[in-house]
């Protein structure tokens, strides 16, 4: 016999990333019995903070890093769980007038690498005037993808490989993928990262939560107002409701009887995947690194875009984080060839040798819990496709970077998320059973 | 009036023999050294010039525009071959595919072990019918197969459609819609390409840059010059597609719909060995694995007792078909456990479909949002036209398919030629 004034029913939640453990959280917090099923042996999931070897007490990210101004809900997280922001860092060139498009905000000289030469004086110049030009002859559609643009708008072969690097840096999608709005449009502003790295969220997230690691989910049946969720080992967990907070191309590779809506299943598969992922290494030569790459350096290279990750440590050897996606993924499979190519773009960077204290590839593309780094809709697809991909499935509630609105694909969309799929739980009215309906409603 | 032709594989050379046929003018620009697209045949690397297929394969009972083709130009078939077993009950399921010789962990699974896992999936398939949507993975969970009949399940969309199996629907697979009755081209697949491109104006080594109209002209803008044109038909694969510019800008619709079509991430391991009549004869229909190649049938047997065997692996983001050697040696696994002793490879090569810039992947994954997809991403935008095998209405993302594509295409270049005509005739003065 149920009513309003039972326990409410127990909530599992299926994947310990932000999002899963931002849903988590909550609930908990509103005195839900709450359970995290992950399937790693860590929790974070495309948050990965790594320490080992680095000298120093440094650290590295392997994945999601950056904190911009609009990470509201993710900013205020942190200073309730008493999670340090670093000081911001400015990725767009500060001279900027008002008005300006984000590309003119990457476009700083001494800041790309064209062919393994760092873009200088007359070359800069020209790239610039050509890209500038460009922009306010041909302005791009915002559905128009980068490629497209680029020949569109007759871009020379070096505008186009200045273009290269910052163009993929906000999506890591490759130029025939990517929306030609992150280059008018989309100004990412003032930067922070988590000092000691963006674990130390999904740590103190995890803190206040009950977590079960090495447990992988393989289905999830609902049925007579109650969802089972099945692990591989065969074990079962019975919730009132669920929330899935897992990488949206594992998601629909889970079990669900029912099955999926058709509709979900096809907007999640054709997500385009941002394949690949990172490779980060700590430096000795740590002043010249921190001069030269804490704002970030663009390239035509497998390696778009490289930064100092832990700039706010202002001693001692630096940590630098390259990003490689889409046709490039294939340099992660190979770890020397990776770090090889890392260590080019800074040494030109830094204009000298460089000396490599410790290193780390992450290929999250061959992660099996990730299978890619993300994914989001594009621009002018995004909020049908986004209805879609955050409605719930009865009891069973959606979150994930993938599933926000205004922050698809990364960190604060995962906290977003996480706190509307458990605004969805908490305001889900307890079911009302058949008998109380009889006794309490029924006029006789 | 000329028609430019973007891409010459089979989609755009059946619209431009189409559109050759009706008199109509029409360039081929190709941006590869060679015609034929993802149906290349390399006649160098193996012994006795023998064709490896790096890409297209098979011909299906059914795929008419395809066989005709063959047929008008003399392009001679091995024999019939099939993919996949009945079940006992004489049906063909998903489960067919599982009873093929079967090579678990390098080993050959014994016949009887394979029939029950067949056996298995088969009895899951009828009491838990999957979706169509359903991601295979997702249908192999819910169903609670078993771990051995689950990772062999999932290995399926090895072959078909080539890709890992996070993104394929169970429609693909359920009921399965080719293998069991099919052919090869005898001298190779691209000898169909090669035949459709003679007396054909195709220019090869030329790079499209951008599509630009401006009134009723049209440049295409290659690497190597401008070609002016009345109509443009773009016949080459998604990605390609995504990396041209068009003035005006494409219409939403249609770039979203390119965006919605992600491309299989695979490709091809071919050996040829030597014992051919005895691996031929132990080949059988095919040999099924759990990875990472999913896939290995045989060519008719050799000159010199050698046969070439061809293998099908999806690209899991592990560098497997970046390493030729080891992938050569992966191949030779499984072909050893099925001979029963180590197998000898005379040639081999390594096809990695998702490295090749002009094709951006194996075949198009139209499961997004099937069967939608298609007719938008075959609707032409003024006088840009759009052919290719995500484009077809029927037999989409196959060899048939591009070919229906590409007639359907020129069909409708010339039908703006006949609306343009009406229109003069009505203003012309009496």
């Amino acid at each position: 016999m149920q009513n309003s004034q039972e326990v409410p029913p127990p909530v599992v939640v299926v994947g310990a990333g932000l999002a899963g453990l931002t849903a988590a959280k909550t609930l908990a917090d509103a005195g839900i019995d709450v359970t995290v099923l992950e399937a790693r042996d860590r929790v974070g999931g495309r948050t990965f903070t790594v320490t080992d070897g680095f000298a120093d007490g440094q650290h590295g990210d392997l994945g999601g890093e950056l904190i911009t101004e609009d990470y509201r809900a993710l900013t205020a997280l942190c200073g309730d769980l008493g999670v340090e922001l670093s000081a911001p860092v400015r990725i767009e060139r500060p001279d900027l007038p008002e008005g300006a498009s984000p590309a003119a905000g990457y476009l700083a000289e001494g800041r790309l690498i064209v062919d393994g030469e760092i873009l200088t004086g007359n070359r800069f110049r020209q790239a610039e005037t050509e890209i500038h030009t460009a922009l306010a002859s041909f302005p791009p559609a915002p559905h128009e993808v980068l490629e497209q643009w680029t020949r569109r708008a007759g871009l020379s072969d070096l505008a186009r490989a200045a273009l290269s690097g910052f163009g993929r840096m906000p999506t890591q999608y490759d130029a025939f993928q990517v929306d030609s709005h992150y280059l008018t449009h989309a100004h990412i502003g003032e930067i922070r990262r988590v000092v000691g790295g963006s674990q130390r969220l999904a740590d103190a997230l995890a803190a206040t939560v009950n977590v079960r690691l090495e447990a992988p989910v393989r289905a999830i049946r609902q049925s007579g107002g109650t969802v089972a969720v099945e692990l591989e080992s065969g074990e079962r967990f019975a919730a009132g409701h669920v929330v899935v907070a897992v990488s949206p191309f594992v998601l629909p590779t889970l079990g669900f009887d029912p099955p999926l809506p058709a509709d979900l299943t096809g907007a999640l598969t054709a997500l385009q995947r941002a394949s690949g992922g990172k490779v980060i290494a700590q430096y000795s030569e740590g002043d010249s690194v921190r001069a030269a790459l804490s704002r970030a350096v663009f390239t035509d290279g497998p390696v778009n875009t490289a930064w100092v990750s832990n700039p706010y440590v202002t001693t001692g050897p630096a940590v630098v984080s390259g990003f490689v996606c889409g046709e490039n993924r294939y340099v992660l499979e190979d770890e020397d060839l990776a770090l090889a190519e890392l260590d080019a773009v800074v040494a030109t960077a830094i204009g000298g040798p460089v000396n490599r204290l410790a290193q780390h590839v992450k290929n999250w593309t061959a992660d099996r819990y990730a299978l890619g780094i993300g994914g989001m809709p594009s621009f002018a697809a995004r909020r049908p496709q986004i209805a879609v991909l955050a409605t719930p499935e009865r009891r069973v509630h959606l979150a994930g970077d993938f599933t926000d609105v205004s922050l698809c694909a990364t960190m604060e969309g995962a906290v977003r998320s996480g706190l509307r799929a458990a605004g969805e739980v908490l305001r889900a009215p307890a079911r009302v059973s058949l008998d109380y309906i009889d006794r309490k409603l029924v006029r006789a | 009036m000329r028609t430019i032709v973007i891409g010459a594989g089979p989609a755009g050379l059946a619209a431009a023999r189409s559109l050759a046929g009706r008199g109509e003018e029409v360039v081929v620009l190709e941006a590869q050294p060679y015609v034929g697209g993802r149906t290349r045949s390399d006649r160098e690397r193996l012994l006795h010039g023998q064709p490896a297929d790096l890409g297209g394969s098979f011909i299906d009972l059914g795929q008419d525009e395809l066989l005709r083709t063959c047929a008008e130009l003399g392009v001679a078939l091995t024999p019939q071959l099939a993919l996949l077993r009945a079940d006992p009950d004489g049906r063909f399921s998903a489960a067919s595919s599982l009873r093929n010789t079967t090579v678990v962990d390098g080993r050959r699974l014994p016949d009887a072990d394979r029939d029950q896992v067949a056996d298995e999936v088969r009895a899951a398939l009828d009491a838990c019918p999957p979706d169509p949507s359903e991601l295979v993975p997702a249908w192999a969970a819910r169903a609670g197969l078993s771990p051995l009949a689950r990772r062999l399940f999932r290995a399926l969309t090895g072959f078909n459609p080539v890709h890992d199996d996070s993104q394929i629907q169970m429609s693909m697979v359920e009921p399965p819609h080719v293998g069991k009755v099919c052919w090869m081209m005898a001298d190779g697949t691209d000898a169909m390409a090669r035949a459709m491109s003679e007396g054909l104006d195709v220019r090869l080594r030329h790079v499209v840059r951008a599509v630009r109209r401006t009134g009723r002209e049209i440049t295409v803008e290659t690497d190597r010059g401008d070609f002016p044109a009345r109509d443009v038909i773009v016949a080459v694969p998604v990605t390609p597609t995504l990396r041209i510019g068009f003035a005006p800008v494409l219409p939403a619709w249609k770039t979203e719909a390119l965006l919605a079509t992600p491309m299989a991430q695979g490709g091809k391991v071919i050996g040829q060995y030597a014992d051919g009549a005895e691996l031929f004869e132990k080949v059988g229909t095919g040999i099924m694995s759990d990875g990472p190649i999913s896939l290995v049938w045989a060519r008719p047997v050799g000159p010199e007792d050698s046969v070439v065997l061809l293998g099908l692996a999806a690209d899991r983001g592990d560098g497997f078909l970046r390493g030729e050697e080891s992938a050569l040696a992966a191949l030779d696994v499984i072909v050893s456990a099925v001979l029963g002793r180590p197998a000898r490879r005379l040639a081999g090569i390594v096809k990695d479909w998702s490295l090749e810039p002009f094709a951006g992947g194996v075949v198009s994954s139209l499961l997004g949002d099937f069967p939608r997809l298609p007719s938008l991403l075959a609707q032409s935008v003024g006088p840009v036209h759009f052919a290719g095998e995500h484009t077809a209405d029927m037999w989409a993302t196959g060899m048939d398919g591009a070919l229906r594509s590409g007639k359907r295409a020129a069909d409708q270049v010339l039908s703006r030629r006949s609306t343009a005509a009406i229109a003069a005739h009505a203003k012309s003065p009496g």
